[in-house]
């Protein structure tokens, strides 16, 4: 009888708590939209799956000793892994379009209005019960609107730990919703005829001003924010690598397999995060809408600031592209072309959209500085 | 929360909107200014510095594709117009021929 009673108290079914059942519920969500929705599967399927393991009972995946608690100690909470995976989007972004036509920098500037009006936003909801943000997780939260996931798990890790698997998730989930969540604003904020206003060709950018680019960045980075520098200089180096030429076997890794290798590792390790009593709380239900919210925003200060410049060039700056200005590379770009050729089907607007797009990554990474600088 | 800290915390947030927006602004605007500058000198220092030969050498290897109508070899003079120039000489020779 003993034994039966020991191989009992051995199986998860006599440990299941109510809060462990539902978390693995949500990772069963998460996977399901991945797998069957595709919403940014390749981070959505390991984070899914890190919940699915961390919240196994007995198997004690995030505790001291478990798998999970060593990738998140080396890997987030160091700050090393979102890092390494900016080095990889570094080596993947063309920054042509955007030095062809720099003023798009003003565009992705904007957007991150969207970033300080949630910051904003999540102060203001402590007026409510049950929620006490301070002003570290405010700014944690806020970074959503950055559109930027390695950026927000940097800026969650450094600011507000408790709060970075709800903020992963958040920002994750509202990237892949981009198509959903800014086409209605986008068109509430334009006319037809804006929507129509065709761009004129690029011009062409030399391969010496796309290496001295990201030195430049770089140099301006260390002398004005060099709270920043973490997350820009990782970023300048990955788009070095790609540009300088003469390193394509060190650049080729940054962008696939050491990329892949880390976002396993990261997924993982964010989902580590999704346990019953840091997830199952009111301030979730917060952070999601105000992730909503700050994309919200983000998308409609660009798209105005988009407006205002068309004006002023007297009308040769399509107002869509400045909701590419919340990074999320290189999905808002690609809404931007869709709207715009919904309007006209002649005009295609994807490569004017990458330079806010492309600003829109720096502005979120200078925007991170900011808030590491002043509120960390 | 009471509501006094609330609000010491609110006017605290939006001193940081402010200072952060004006802050990212000027960051971008400078860059900006930065993009230009490096642009004029591009256009100033095209590619006779010492890095010249390297670049096309490397252009040649990699073969990546490029804005077509504005690829330039090492002499800064651009492919197509050689091209263009070239199928107008043979064009004018062969006029010439049958005439």
């Amino acid at each position: 009888m003993d034994k039966l009673l020991l191989l009992w108290e051995s199986t998860a079914l006599a440990h299941f708590e109510m809060g462990q059942l539902v978390m693995m519920l949500v990772g069963f969500g998460l996977l399901y939209l991945a797998i069957v929705k595709k919403f940014e599967p390749l981070l959505l399927l390991p984070i899914g799956f890190g919940a699915l393991l961390t919240n196994i009972p007995i198997a004690g995946f995030s505790e001291a000793g478990g798998l999970l608690h060593y990738i998140y100690k080396i890997g987030i909470d160091t700050g090393v892994f979102p890092l390494l995976i900016f080095m990889g989007v570094g080596a993947m972004t063309d920054f042509s379009a955007l030095i062809a036509n720099p003023k798009m920098l003003l565009l992705g500037a904007a957007a991150q209005f969207g970033i300080f009006a949630t910051l904003f936003g999540a102060i203001a909801l402590n007026l409510l019960p049950g929620f006490e943000f301070t002003l570290k997780d405010a700014s944690a939260i806020a970074i959503i609107g950055g559109a930027d996931g390695p950026t927000a798990i940097f800026l969650a890790s450094r600011l507000a730990p408790d709060l970075l698997g709800a903020i992963a998730v958040a920002a994750y989930s509202y990237m892949a919703l981009v198509p959903i969540i800014q086409p209605p604003i986008m068109k509430a904020l334009t006319s037809k005829a804006e929507r129509e206003i065709k761009m004129g060709q690029l011009r062409f950018v030399s391969q010496r001003e796309k290496i001295i680019f990201p030195l430049a960045v770089l140099f301006l980075t260390i002398l004005f924010l060099p709270a920043a520098t973490p997350l820009v200089g990782m970023f300048c180096f990955g788009n070095l690598m790609k540009e300088c030429g003469v390193v394509d076997r060190l650049s080729k890794t940054a962008q696939n397999e050491l990329i892949n290798t880390v976002t396993i590792f990261l997924g993982l390790a964010v989902g580590s995060k999704l346990s019953a009593e840091a997830f199952l709380t009111v301030e979730t239900l917060g952070i999601l809408g105000l992730g909503a919210i700050a994309f919200a925003i983000g998308t409609a200060t660009g798209v105005l600031m988009a407006k205002l410049m068309s004006k002023l060039s007297g009308g040769d700056i399509n107002p869509l592209i400045g909701a590419a200005g919340v990074s999320a590379v290189p999905m808002a770009a690609r809404v931007v072309n869709k709207v715009g050729l919904e309007a006209n089907p002649h005009n295609f607007l994807l490569m004017h959209a990458m330079g806010p797009n492309v600003a829109g990554v720096l502005g979120s990474a200078v925007a991170a500085g900011i808030l590491l600088a002043l509120v960390g | 929360m009471n509501t006094d800290s609330v609000a010491s915390l609110l006017l605290e947030a939006a001193s940081l909107m402010l200072i952060g927006m004006v802050f990212v602004f000027s960051f971008l605007g400078l860059l900006i200014l930065g993009i230009h500058l490096i642009a004029k000198f591009c256009s100033v220092f095209p590619g006779e510095v010492a890095s010249e030969s390297v670049v096309a050498d490397r252009r040649a290897n990699a073969q990546q594709p490029s804005v077509e109508g504005s690829i330039t070899d090492g002499s800064g003079i651009e492919k197509n117009v050689i091209a263009a120039i070239s199928a107008a000489i043979h064009a004018h020779r062969k006029t010439n021929k049958n005439s």
